[in-house]
This record gives C-alpha cells, structure tokens and sequence, in this order.
C-alpha cells in the first residue's frame, strides 16, 4: 500500500510544489515589508499568504476528487486496476494520501502563521486588528472561546477534518456516477445532488450526537465525529467500487 | 488456465459480450480474431479483471477470478494508459512496484530490442513507439496469462518482426497468449488457435494446422467464411 | 530469415520441406547440429509447437536424429540423403506430370520439351 500511496503522492506534486512556491514567494514579501518597515509590502504578503494558505488547501481537496474521476474514467484507471490490489487499498491510499496532505498543509500554514505573528510581536506592531478579527472568528464558531494558541489549532483541526470529510464525500460521488450511473443522462447532475444530500445527512445526524460542554474539547469532538464520518464514506465507497466498478 | 463460462457484459442498449463459454489452455497461443467492435477488447478485460461482467463468470487456475488473480495476469490494452508524467524507466520501475513477476532486465532487454531508451518521455512517444514500449513492459512479466489487445496496431514492418519475435520468445508449456488482432494474416504463421467473435458470440475454436491439413484453408480463407455479408458491429 | 508461406498448407509441412532441401543440396552437413526447436521458431517465426512437430516429422523420416540433452543433429547416414533426394525428385517429377496432364500434354511433346533450352520466365506473377 505504500507504493500506492507514493504514487498517489506524485500525481498531486507538481501542484503542491507550486503551492509551495507561491507561499515561499509571499513569505519573502512579507518578511522583507517588516523588517524595511515597508507597511504595504508587509500587507501585500500577509494577505498572500492568507489566500495561498485557503486556496491551496481547498485546491489540493478539488484536485484529489479530480484525480480520482480521471482515475477511473481514462484509460489510466489500468495502471491501477490492473495490478494486484482491491478497492479498499486503492481507495484507501487515496483517501489517506488526501488526508495526510491536507493535514500537513494545515499544519505548514498554521506553523507560517504563528511564525509570522510572532516575528510581528517582536516588532512591536500593533496588531490588535489582526487579533480583533481572529477573536471575532472563534466567537462566530463558539461566543465561550478566547483568543489562544489551543483554540485556534482546535478550530484549525476541525475545519481540516471538515474538509477531509467533504472530500470523501466527493468520492462517493464520483464512484456513483461511474458506477449506478455511468451511461446515464444527467449522472453528473445527479451525483452532485447526491454529494448535497449526503453532506446534509451526516451533518443533521452529527447534531444530535452529543458532545462535550466545553468550548476546545467541543472542537476536537466535532473534529472527531468528521473523521469517523470520512472513514464510514471511506467503506462505502470501497465497497462500491469493488463490486459494481468497471474501469 | 482460464476459462469464461457464459460471460455477457451490457454496455448500455449494446451487449458487448453475449454468453461467451471459453477455455484457454496453458503451452499455447490463442488468437483472438473478429472485426473491431465484435467484444474481443470487452472479454479480454473481464478476464483482466478491469470490467465487471453483467451475468456469467471468469475462472482462472479453476477459481473465480479475483484481485489476486492479477498477480498472474498480464494485460496490455490497445490505447497508451501510462500517467503522463512517466519516462519509460518510470514505467518500468512501476511494473517492479507491483508485479513480483517483473523483470527488470528482461524489460532493458526488451527495449534496447525494440531501440528505446529509459529517457524517453511516454507523453511524446509517437504511436509506433507507444505500441512498443507497451509490449516491452507486458513481456517483461513473466506471467501466467499474457494478453495483448492489437499488439501490432500501428506498427511498422521492423518493429512488427520484433513484437512477433518477443511473442514466440514467450511460449512457454505453463502460459497462455492471448493476442487480439483484427489483421487475421498476421498472427497466421504463430498461432495455435483461432478464437473466432463475431458479433459478441463466440463462433468457434480452431487449431490453424488442422484447418489447414483437415480443410486445406487458410484462416483467412475460415475468416472470411464466418464473417461474409456481416459487419462488426451490433446494431 | 523471413520465409513465404502459403497459409493453406500445414506449415509445419512448408518449414520441413525447407529443411530437406537443405539437407540434399549440402547447405545443412550431416552431423550439424540442428538449432532447439525455440531458435527455429524464431528463425521461421513460427509457433514452438509447429517447430518441435517438425523436428517430429523429421525424425520419423530418419532425417534427424536425436541425442538426449544435446539436441537434434541432420542424419549421418549417406544413404538416406540420396534416397531423400530420390523422393524430392520424384515429388518435383509428379507434380510436373500432373500440371502437364492437365494442359493435355502428352508425354511425348513433353520428353521433346524438356529436351529444348528453358524458355525466359515471362515475369507474370503467379495468382494464388
């Protein structure tokens, strides 16, 4: 399974790297608008890496879903399918390759972030706005929460666990549309709905799951239950594909 | 051995594959005759293990064909299905990653048979090229079951000397090679047998020699036969 | 060596008749070791299986024989090469005569013919 996971690695890589460039690029921007004392540049680079940050998280999910529809409707599905290994595997080092990566990334931002307001601090600068708009951010997800380095890496958790899930979900969708609907009129349609339907049942079923009182634990739960939820979409869909898929 | 029992697959309104019962004997060549669009291509990959069949079953080594199944049988499509960003080393060091029966000497062999080099891009190969760094890669493996789907599609007069060289070079007691090909002269002089689809039936199994010794024909001379006044689709 | 086959006959039969010829015109020595049924295969691109039915047929005509673990060797036996000639060439003679029976040929008007210099091919092409 590692080969395949290596493989999988490499499929995203060149866009990874790109990312990686982009956030060397801006890092640069802004390291050099604050120690020149250069306010514009300082901006410029932080809001850069701010979008790379959310951009290329986001992308490296769309792009995994895109890789796995290619996957199983080129004439590439072979390289897979082909050789000796089930639907779980390949699914798996997928689902696993994804997660991995965006977790990774959360944490390379993340990292970037807290070094970057760190360096602020030593400048002296005000940064109350900054610290104005990420309390009003923890309030919008939970008014209890203070500004904290546990908070944030809980909230950042969570919405990285959110979007693994959306993810997998993804898959699900794409496997049904190129398996209980391939030749069908409107399956891309129809598997888009099916990916609405699907995130609002998981999320309506998560509600009334009960959960710890306090504000952090609280994160890391829903955190929790996204995970589990991913790997439930994870089975699915593996086992979708092992019985119905033809490539 | 490998062995189809009734297998049919449904493409939509068309049946691809209609109820095909077929043994294939290991020492041998099969040659897989049929105008394109006859099911050739839709039985080879059940049997690769790539398509699900709609009714029926594919047995392998007296088992229903499984993933591990794989592990003894190799399939090389028509169509290029290398990733994009693979040199033709990548591809070899690919085939070592998954097949226990890869051969990476074999494969070097091969291509510096086939005048190819491990630097060579396989997004820029032309088709001739394509065609036989496929080839070089499948052969590499010593499988089981060899399945080659149009290996000489595209192919130049030299370059088909080679293929059909590595071809021989393969026949072994404990394989099988099964080689589609809808230029029925060209698999005349190699093949055992005559796997005759016509319009996703299976007509018959023929062993060339005895078609010629018993008949005196040429499996053109049957081909012709089987398929006059029919085209190869199923309408 | 790429040879011409006509696909409407046993190959195996067309890949022995090359060999005998070889072995009466001198080009294949009695006692040389004759190439594994593989390598003539590949010389004749033909299937393994055609190529050891034609060491087989070979062998029961006496025009090989085979020594356990060192392959197969063309006849030593004098002897045999000069009947095989004998039947080559009465092969030859029969289809000769059956080609000339059926242009209404009589024997005669054919010993006169064979006696008068080969007249130049006229470059037409057989049609099969």
């Amino acid at each position: 399974m590692s080969k395949l996971f290596k493989y999988e690695f490499r499929k995203s890589l060149f866009s990874k790297l790109i990312f990686v460039g982009i956030t060397g690029v801006m890092e640069i921007v802004y390291l050099i608008g604050l120690f020149r004392d250069l306010e514009d540049m300082m901006v410029i680079g932080m809001l850069g890496l701010f979008f790379t940050a959310l951009a290329g998280i986001s992308f490296i999910g769309i792009e995994s879903i895109l890789i796995l529809y290619r996957d199983l409707t080129t004439k590439q599905s072979y390289m897979l399918f082909m050789t000796p290994n089930n639907s779980y595997k390949i699914l798996g080092s997928k689902a696993l390759e994804n997660a991995f990566s965006v977790l990774l990334s959360g944490v390379f931002f993340g990292g970037m972030a807290a070094l970057d307001f760190f360096l602020l601090g030593r400048k002296n600068i005000q940064i109350k706005d900054i610290l104005d708009i990420l309390t009003s951010m923890l309030k919008e997800v939970d008014p209890r929460l203070q500004i904290s380095a546990p908070a944030l890496a809980a909230l950042l958790l969570m919405i990285l666990c959110s979007w693994v899930l959306q993810i997998t979900t993804g898959y699900l969708a794409v496997v049904l549309a190129c398996t209980f609907l391939s030749g069908k009129k409107g399956a891309a349609v129809i598997s888009f709905v099916f990916y609405i339907a699907i995130s609002m049942l998981t999320g309506w079923i998560s509600k009334k799951i009960p959960g710890p009182k306090e504000a952090i634990p609280l994160l890391i739960f829903e955190a929790c239950i996204f995970l589990a939820w991913s790997i439930v979409m994870y089975f699915i869909t593996a086992w979708i594909m092992d019985k119905k898929l033809s490539v | 051995m490998l062995e189809s029992r009734e297998i049919t697959k449904v493409f939509g309104r068309k049946t691809a594959v209609d109820h095909i019962s077929l043994k294939l004997e290991p020492g041998y060549i099969y040659a897989m005759l049929g105008p394109n669009g006859s099911g050739k291509t839709t039985w080879m990959k059940m049997a690769a293990g790539l398509i699900k069949p709609a009714s029926g079953e594919m047995y392998y080594a007296g088992r229903p064909l499984d993933v591990n199944s794989r592990r003894d049988i190799a399939y090389m499509s028509t169509e290029p299905y290398f990733y994009n960003w693979m040199t033709a080393a990548d591809v070899g060091k690919y085939y070592q990653d998954f097949f226990e029966d890869f051969s990476m000497e074999k494969y070097h062999r091969l291509l510096s048979d086939m005048e190819l080099t491990g630097d060579l891009k396989t997004r820029s190969l032309s088709s001739g090229m394509m065609a036989k760094l496929k080839i070089a890669v499948t052969m590499a493996r010593d499988a089981r079951v060899i399945m080659l789907d149009e290996p000489l599609n595209g192919i130049d007069l030299l370059a088909r000397d080679q293929i059909m060289k590595s071809i021989v070079e393969a026949v072994s007691p404990d394989r099988i090679l099964l080689i589609s090909s809808h230029l029925v002269e060209e698999l005349e002089t190699v093949a055992d047998y005559a796997v005759f689809i016509k319009q996703s039936h299976l007509i018959e199994v023929r062993g060339l020699e005895e078609l010629r010794a018993s008949e005196g024909i040429s499996v053109v001379d049957r081909y012709r036969r089987i398929y006059a006044n029919a085209g190869g689709e199923n309408e | 060596m790429t040879m011409k086959y006509n696909a409407s006959v046993p190959i195996y039969l067309q890949v022995v008749d090359s060999i005998r010829e070889k072995i009466v015109t001198g080009k294949m020595s009695p006692g040389e070791k004759l190439p594994s049924g593989r390598d003539l295969a590949l010389m004749y691109t033909i299937n393994p299986n055609t190529a050891a039915r034609v060491y087989q047929t070979l062998e029961q005509q006496k025009l090989l024989f085979t020594k356990r673990g060192l392959g197969s060797f063309v006849t030593e036996d004098q002897e045999r090469v000069i009947a095989l000639r004998e039947e080559m060439a009465q092969e030859l003679l029969r289809d000769f005569l059956e080609g000339l029976d059926r242009l209404g040929i009589s024997r005669e008007d054919a010993i006169e013919m064979i006696k008068l210099p080969a007249p130049a091919a006229k470059g037409q092409k057989d049609t099969d």
